[in-house]
């Protein structure tokens, strides 16, 4: 099924090496194309945007990572693409620039636009929220999260220890 | 004691794994993203011949406690440290990547085998 986001979709390539991967990116014709050079794995993917309408192609990236496609994240967040490549989230303006990068220090369990002013990062064991230029407002470090919940603006967490309710914004 | 009679430093700090074998061997409860790492996990250690059984965990339990004392690991943007290691079972290897805060273990990723 096509998934239409912003009046385009998207289709995700694996190759088995990076120079494949480079290579397919290169040759798609697309205006825009950004291969992330630091991203490192045995599975190395194209993401390719189409137009909803012509299916003209929009932008490519191109990535490697250890991480089956199934986990990877991709989201539109107003003028910004975000993108989890397993071991970073890249934030990626409209001209395909990286403008921030977070390191995942623990499996993500998942991104959450709180609102349209930041987003939440949510790890196993580790919380953060983000603003547009990447910059974290918030963290915390807890241990191994068993459960959780999230409403409105409160992220509730339980842990082998404790029970914590934080505030997102 | 010393012989000048001050007390000598106590021997190195054990590696506190916590409830994580649990986590490890497919016994997580709670959320689906819990569940389906933990239900993961397990898959991938039975693959390489490690089971759920007093053997396998003592296995993962010394594994993980020679990792913590065997290795510095790489320091995290958050302050606490990753150590990578390979864990041999009877059928083949997995590659282990586990998050360190002091001597407590946060938890464990697993790469390979399935």
């Amino acid at each position: 099924m096509k998934q239409v986001f912003k009046n385009s979709y998207i289709k995700a390539f694996k190759f088995a090496s990076s120079q494949e991967a480079s290579t397919f990116a290169n040759n798609q014709g697309a205006k825009k194309v950004l291969s992330i050079d630091d991203t490192f794995g045995d599975n190395h993917y194209c993401y390719v945007t189409y137009h909803s309408l012509t299916k003209e192609k929009q932008f490519v990236l191109s990535f490697s990572s250890d991480e089956n496609e199934d986990n990877l994240n991709f989201l539109y967040w107003d003028s910004l693409l975000v993108l989890d490549a397993g071991k970073n989230i890249f934030l990626i303006d409209e001209t395909l620039n990286i403008k921030a990068s977070l390191e995942i220090t623990t499996p993500l369990i998942g991104l959450y636009l709180i609102n349209k002013e930041s987003l939440l990062v949510l790890e196993e064991a580790y919380m953060r929220t983000i603003n547009h230029n990447g910059d974290i407002v918030k963290a915390e470090l807890f241990d191994l999260i068993e459960d959780f919940s999230i409403n409105d603006n409160l992220l509730s967490i339980q842990t082998s220890e404790e029970n914590k309710v934080i505030e997102l914004t | 004691m010393a012989k000048n009679g001050t007390k000598v430093a106590s021997k190195a700090i054990k590696a506190n794994i916590g409830t994580k074998l649990e986590y490890l061997f497919g016994k997580a409860t709670g959320s689906a993203h819990n569940i389906e790492r933990s239900t993961g996990m397990l898959r991938q250690l039975e693959s390489v011949g490690i089971f759920d059984n007093a053997a396998g965990r003592s296995l993962m339990n010394s594994h993980l406690e020679s990792v913590y004392s065997g290795t510095k690991g790489i320091l995290q943007s958050n302050g606490r440290y990753l150590r990578e290691s390979l864990l041999m079972g009877p059928r083949g290897g997995l590659k282990v990547e586990s998050i360190w805060e002091g001597n407590r273990l946060i938890t464990v990723k697993l790469l390979g085998g399935n």
